[in-house]
């Protein structure tokens, strides 16, 4: 079968066979793939745009077959029918059908048929599998722009957006609430008359350094955890937490800025509150123990007065009371100056510097040296780190724990051990002995107040020692335990960090209530 | 509970000497008291009990005119009115009053009371002791020191 021209010359004159064949060239240039059917659907010119859509090698594989051959819907009876309705009413029918490739898949095309005067049909077929894969897409960037959206404004953290002019693009729903805009001011609220105003907490000028979103856009790098006070018309002053950062868009024509804050003022006040508390309890703890020291210092030097100058001139009864009274006396001053060694490793430490503990531990040798010899005890000392600390306190830790192995000795010595481990972040000290061990059910008990070990019987102690312990470790950033469960003896294990300053000391300036503003500010109290 | 039995120095016999105890707590008095009772010197212990009296004591000044001067200040901190530091400060920085040995007699432990009180010059700290016999002993130390080997200027 041969390929016929779409066009002839026959009907009209003044149409020259040269245009009906530069028209012909033309369609087969054509990216649309068309055909001309006769009246029964056969297709008797297709061009090349249109076998190469269904697959076919050449026009020939199509000419004398039917559109159902690539399209096989249309010819469904009901349908073809319908279409032909549609074109006898105005000329042309257009919809959308699957084709059907000559490999046997389908895919989506737009199809329009037009009625020709001399009785054909025009077929045009396009093939909108990108079209629909881009309306896919459209659509699923639609929603994940939806929860992105979503996102953004139940996110409990103020976000805003500034362009490069420093305009507000963006500010979702915690902003608006942080910075006191209502909805119909959030679309007039830009960069150059913002109702609310920002300060830095620790007093640099807003003025003379910027805004976060400000400074980022100067030096292009991102501002991290500034604390900053803002005040708007409907709020109360709060304090924030702001970080700022640059998003560069992938076209490197818009630079914006996202800045985020958290309203951290309650957290703050709460932390504050907690700090105050403790220190007013470690003063008084201080305070206390401390005013205790003198009376306690009379009654036992009043006692020990009259025991001298009358002891002779007592009865029994009265000798044995006397006893009695010393004794407690004596208990009771052993425990206020553990109380006040207890209070004083936070009211009273001294500076960290770097400290050889194996220097350390000599000196706690030579210091318990009678102990140590009464007890038959050996000291065997792993080699010791250098570490960063408060050397009198960490003397203190140390003879603490050696003291404790002294005292829990079981039969009549006792073998002690030191020794190191280093860890990533960490050194971890460990204390053992071969003495009586600790039940695991009141291992964590022992480091609080006034706890002590099952023998106290036969024991002296006021059991502060390892409250200490405690009080000493954690004050150097660290932790202390009983090792569970040893072969034999007791374990103490402690941490150093090897940076004992990157968690503690982060407190804030004391926070104060501004009187005026109701707000909050950093300083202290006039 | 000032001393008001002030005596003048001229009344004393060679081989008595006079101490000042500047002390609020009463047991703290009668201990010193019974320390020194102890000793072998004749000590009159003179016994002011804040540290504004102290100083006027020393001044001779405001009722204390005819005060005699003593031979050495035992002066404790913890004073009311004028804290014992203060005292301290005012004696050693009158040109008149400097020489006077002051010794601080003290419960307190504390490093910083004990550095203190060396930076404002006391001729030495001492801590209350516990038990009466360290105290007996201290007392017997303080004479034996002070005024037998001590030589002291005259004025």
């Amino acid at each position: 079968m041969t390929q016929q021209a779409p066009f002839t010359t026959e009907q009209d004159e003044c149409f020259p066979d040269s245009l009906a064949r530069d028209l012909t060239q033309a369609f087969d240039a054509t990216f649309d793939a068309i055909a001309t059917l006769d009246s029964d659907w056969t297709h008797s010119y297709v061009n090349q745009s249109y076998v190469e859509l269904f697959g076919y090698d050449s026009p020939d594989d199509l000419l004398g077959t039917t559109l159902a051959t690539v399209c096989p819907q249309v010819q469904l009876e009901r349908v073809e029918s319908e279409i032909l309705q549609v074109v006898e009413r105005s000329g042309r029918w257009s919809g959308e059908s699957r084709g059907r490739h000559r490999k046997g898949h389908t895919f989506p095309t737009k199809l329009s048929i037009t009625e020709l005067e001399s009785g054909l049909f025009v077929c045009v077929v396009r093939d909108v599998r990108n079209r629909i894969e881009l309306e896919n897409q459209m659509e699923s960037l639609r929603g994940e722009r939806n929860l992105f959206d979503e996102l953004l404004e139940t996110a409990p953290v103020a976000i805003t957006v500034r362009d490069e002019t420093g305009d507000l693009v963006r500010a979702n729903q915690t902003a608006l609430d942080l910075f006191g805009v209502t909805e119909s001011e959030r679309s007039d609220e830009t960069h150059k008359s913002p109702t609310w105003t920002v300060e830095y907490a620790d007093g640099r000028d807003v003025r003379t350094i910027g805004k976060p979103s400000e400074r980022v856009r100067e030096t292009g790098d991102p501002v991290e955890d500034e604390l900053m006070f803002v005040t708007s018309p409907r709020e109360q002053t709060r304090l924030i937490r702001v970080n700022a950062r640059p998003v560069l868009e992938t076209n490197a024509t818009n630079e914006y800025v996202i800045v985020t804050a958290e309203d951290v003022t309650e957290l703050h006040e709460a932390t504050e509150a907690l700090r105050e508390s403790n220190e007013r309890l470690e003063q008084f703890v201080y305070v206390a123990s401390h005013e205790l020291h003198e009376p306690l210092r009379m009654v036992s030097s009043f006692l020990a007065l009259l025991d001298r100058r009358y002891g002779d001139d007592l009865d029994e009864d009265a000798k044995e009371f006397v006893e009695f009274a010393v004794g407690g006396a004596e208990d009771m001053r052993r425990l206020v100056d553990d109380l006040l060694a207890f209070s004083r490793v936070t009211t009273r430490g001294g500076a960290f510097e770097p400290t050889d503990l194996e220097a350390v531990v000599q000196r706690v040798r030579e210091s318990l040296k009678p102990k140590l010899e009464r007890a038959n005890a050996t000291v065997c000392v792993d080699s010791l780190p250098t570490v960063d600390g408060d050397a009198r306190q960490l003397e203190r830790l140390l003879r603490n724990l050696l003291s404790n192995a002294i005292k829990y000795r079981e039969g009549d010595s006792v073998a002690i051990e030191i020794v190191a481990d280093e860890r990533e972040t960490h050194w971890v000290i460990s204390v053992s002995d071969d003495g009586v061990g600790v039940g695991s059910a009141e291992a964590d008990r022992l480091f609080d107040l006034f706890e002590r070990g099952e023998c106290d019987g036969r024991v002296e102690g006021t059991g502060i020692g390892l409250a200490i312990c405690r009080e000493i470790v954690r004050r150097h950033g660290g932790e202390i335990w009983f090792e569970p469960d040893p072969e034999t003896g007791a374990t103490v294990s402690f941490t150093l960090p090897f940076d004992p300053g990157a968690d503690n000391d982060e407190a804030l300036d004391p926070l104060v209530v501004d009187s005026k503003t109701g707000g909050v500010r950093w300083g202290v109290e006039p | 509970m000032t001393d008001s039995s002030v005596d003048s120095a001229c009344e004393n016999p060679s081989g008595s000497v006079n101490v000042l105890l500047v002390e609020d707590n009463p047991g703290d008095v009668r201990l010193t008291r019974e320390a020194f009772k102890e000793s072998t010197l004749e000590t009159h212990l003179h016994v002011l009990t804040d540290g504004q009296a102290a100083i006027d004591y020393l001044h001779q000044r405001q009722g204390y005119e005819t005060a005699i001067r003593p031979d050495l200040v035992l002066l404790d901190l913890n004073l009311p009115k004028v804290h014992g530091l203060d005292v301290l400060d005012e004696i050693k920085t009158d040109e008149e009053l400097r020489v006077l040995p002051v010794l601080i007699l003290t419960g307190s432990s504390a490093t910083a009371d004990i550095e203190q009180s060396y930076r404002r010059h006391t001729n030495a700290y001492l801590q209350k002791p516990v038990d009466p016999d360290d105290f007996a002993d201290i007392a017997t130390a303080i004479e034996e020191f002070w005024f037998e080997w001590v030589r002291l200027p005259t004025y």
